[in-house]
């Protein structure tokens, strides 16, 4: 039952995403910003280009920076996804039709499939600029041909301006340089990776405390109640248990982990040069991660009726809302709207604790909000308790 | 003296209790009869402080143990009909819940726990138990605040004779030391035990006494 309602209210705030356009409007636009001068004449044109052409204008926005600060800020902050610098000595190189600067393009390391985009893109300008290269030819040729030049004069001059033409675009085989910033989601790759990896797991954890939910009986719950351990106690003391097993694996994980970080197996760039100790003091800072998580995972087991209900309905929501809070992926890829949601779920919030502990800015706010997800959850418990009791 | 006065209850707009009215002398056992779904165990658990009733006293010795939550869990019992210990838990693990070492450690030497026979499976997890053992750690487990009233919802439902004997004879014991037992039973031969009996019909009590004849008591339930 339990289960239906669930696929039914997934349902139904997905159709009503749909419906309402937001996801229409938002869907995997990758917005790129522009930095430098765009006035000239053949970046105008590509520029034009991708925001007009059909295939590309709902797929990438771009949005111009005057200073490369701002757009590496707003990358940090998955404003965007990625940059473009265009040089003054870029544009002067295009306008000499020289081969020897390039576009640089600087994307996070896990965008790296935007690279691809940007080539085709790249390439798909250049194209269209051949194509009016050709226009030029035809004009030449014909121009000449008013003027009374002989038939192998304006085959020499035609040949000349197509070579000009052909080293100047054909031959710009690397029109761009790429660079990774080794950023996702405001952390460096390997703290991204690690944060999000490491509360997955956490989340996961609630599973290894389900034994505590087998075998229960609401006699059970009855009989503590007649004497005198009502459900507000009854799930205080069980979520007590159910916590410190959670804790442990944590600790089993921090330690493997630590160890790991000692034998220099693999380090993280925000640690800096004391990554043990960072990391001990990361795995303290992450109690009030366990603490909700674990509320969650009580709050489900004990809403739900059967093992199997249990174990399915934990794992497909824990799935879903680490993939949507960016625990696997990029928040940043996704539609505003997803974004919005992953970013004030539970799973979004311990995230934005974890991102600020590892970047050292203020995280009381999301510890709060951790502390106030884990009262309602144990609440919810409660009156579910009181439910089976009475 | 045990007084139950005007206990109704109702689910939505169905009236399980009608006003139950009930006075039994302490160091006396109860029966309350009546078909399944009657409210045997609804008047059990609202007694027992499970349910809250829309109106009615529950008095012993004129005190009022609806107000007093505490005085309740200290003088009353609950045996509910369902096994309500710990599974992964020994006999053992189970009765260190309820008793300070001390007190246990007597219980079962001299008390009420050596009675009950539970001394001889107190390291067999609950899991492994038979019926007649977890009802008897059940009742063990209910007890050990000294209860003045024993409230038991088919005690000795689907239990052996020797088990059921081994539990009549606790009864005879608490009743001997001015406990009161009140049972909701289908058992004849609990119900011949009993020095009262009561009828729980259309969500009021009426007395009876049984005199053998079952067809008489199948008739009045």
């Amino acid at each position: 039952m339990m289960i239906v309602v669930l696929a039914m209210l997934l349902g139904l705030a997905g159709t009503a995403m749909v419906q309402s356009g937001i996801y229409a409007n938002d869907q995997q636009r990758y917005r790129v910003g522009i930095v430098g001068d765009t006035d000239d004449e053949m970046i105008k044109l590509g520029v034009q280009m991708i925001q007009t052409a059909d295939d590309t204008r709902y797929m990438i926005e771009l949005v111009s920076y005057d200073d490369e600060d701002e757009a590496v800020a707003d990358l940090r902050a998955t404003k965007i996804s990625s940059y473009i610098v265009i040089t003054d000595e870029f544009s002067q190189a295009l306008d000499a039709m020289t081969n020897d600067v390039k576009l640089k393009y600087y994307a996070t390391s896990g965008q790296k499939g935007i690279t691809n985009i940007m080539m085709d893109e790249i390439a798909s300008v250049a194209g269209n600029i051949i194509v009016s290269s050709e226009t030029g030819i035809c004009t030449l040729r014909q121009v000449m041909e008013e003027e009374g030049f002989s038939g192998s004069q304006r085959h020499e001059q035609i040949n000349k301006m197509f070579v000009v033409y052909l080293s100047a675009l054909l031959n710009r085989s690397e029109v761009a340089e790429f660079v990774e910033l080794g950023l996702s989601d405001g952390l460096s790759t390997e703290a991204y990776y690690f944060v999000g990896i490491l509360l997955f797991f956490i989340l996961l954890l609630s599973f290894c405390a389900i034994s505590f939910f087998l075998g229960q009986s609401e006699a059970t719950f009855r009989f503590l109640k007649s004497k005198g351990v009502g459900a507000r106690m009854q799930v205080l003391a069980e979520y007590l248990a159910f916590l410190t097993i959670n804790f442990l694996c944590v600790l089993i994980i921090m330690v493997a982990m630590i160890l790991a970080a000692h034998l220099g197996l693999f380090s993280i760039q925000e640690l800096g040069h004391h990554q043990v100790m960072g990391l001990v003091n990361f795995a303290i800072s992450l109690i009030p991660v366990c603490m909700m998580f674990a509320a969650l995972g009580f709050m489900i087991f004990e809403i739900l009726i059967g093992v199997i209900n249990k174990v399915l309905v934990a794992f497909m929501l824990y799935i879903g809302m680490a993939y949507v809070s960016g625990y696997f992926y990029p928040r940043s890829f996704f539609p505003e709207a997803v974004q919005t949601i992953g970013r004030y779920i539970p799973t979004g919030a311990a995230f934005n604790y974890a991102t600020a502990i590892f970047t050292h800015q203020p995280s009381g706010v999301y510890m709060l909000v951790c502390v106030v997800y884990t009262v309602v959850f144990l609440g919810v418990a409660m009156v579910v308790r009181r439910k089976k009791i009475y | 003296m045990v007084e139950i006065k005007g206990i109704e209850k109702s689910y939505g707009k169905k009236q399980v209790l009608k006003g139950v009215n009930l006075e039994i002398d302490a160091g006396s056992m109860v029966g309350i009869l009546g078909e399944n779904g009657s409210g045997k165990s609804t008047l059990l658990s609202i007694l027992a402080g499970l349910q809250h009733p829309d109106c009615g006293f529950f008095n012993i010795d004129g005190k009022d143990l609806m107000q007093n939550q505490a005085l309740r869990n200290e003088l009353v019992a609950y045996v509910p009909q369902e096994n309500p210990l710990i599974a992964e838990l020994t006999a053992w693990d189970n009765l260190r819940m309820w008793y300070p070492l001390d007190k246990l450690k007597e219980e079962l030497s001299e008390g009420f726990l050596a009675m009950l026979g539970i001394d001889a499976f107190l390291k067999v997890p609950v899991n492994q138990m038979s019926g007649g053992m977890k009802k008897r750690l059940t009742i063990g487990c209910a007890i050990n605040s000294d209860p003045k009233i024993l409230l038991l919802d088919e005690p000795t439902a689907a239990l052996d004779l020797v088990c059921k004997e081994r539990i009549y004879t606790y009864f005879d014991q608490f009743k001997a030391q001015g406990g009161t037992l009140i049972l909701a039973t289908h058992e004849v031969q609990e119900i011949e035990l009993c020095d009262q009996c009561y009828i729980l019909k259309n969500g009021v009590v009426d007395s009876y006494r049984y005199d053998g004849d079952i067809p008489h008591l199948i008739g009045r339930l």
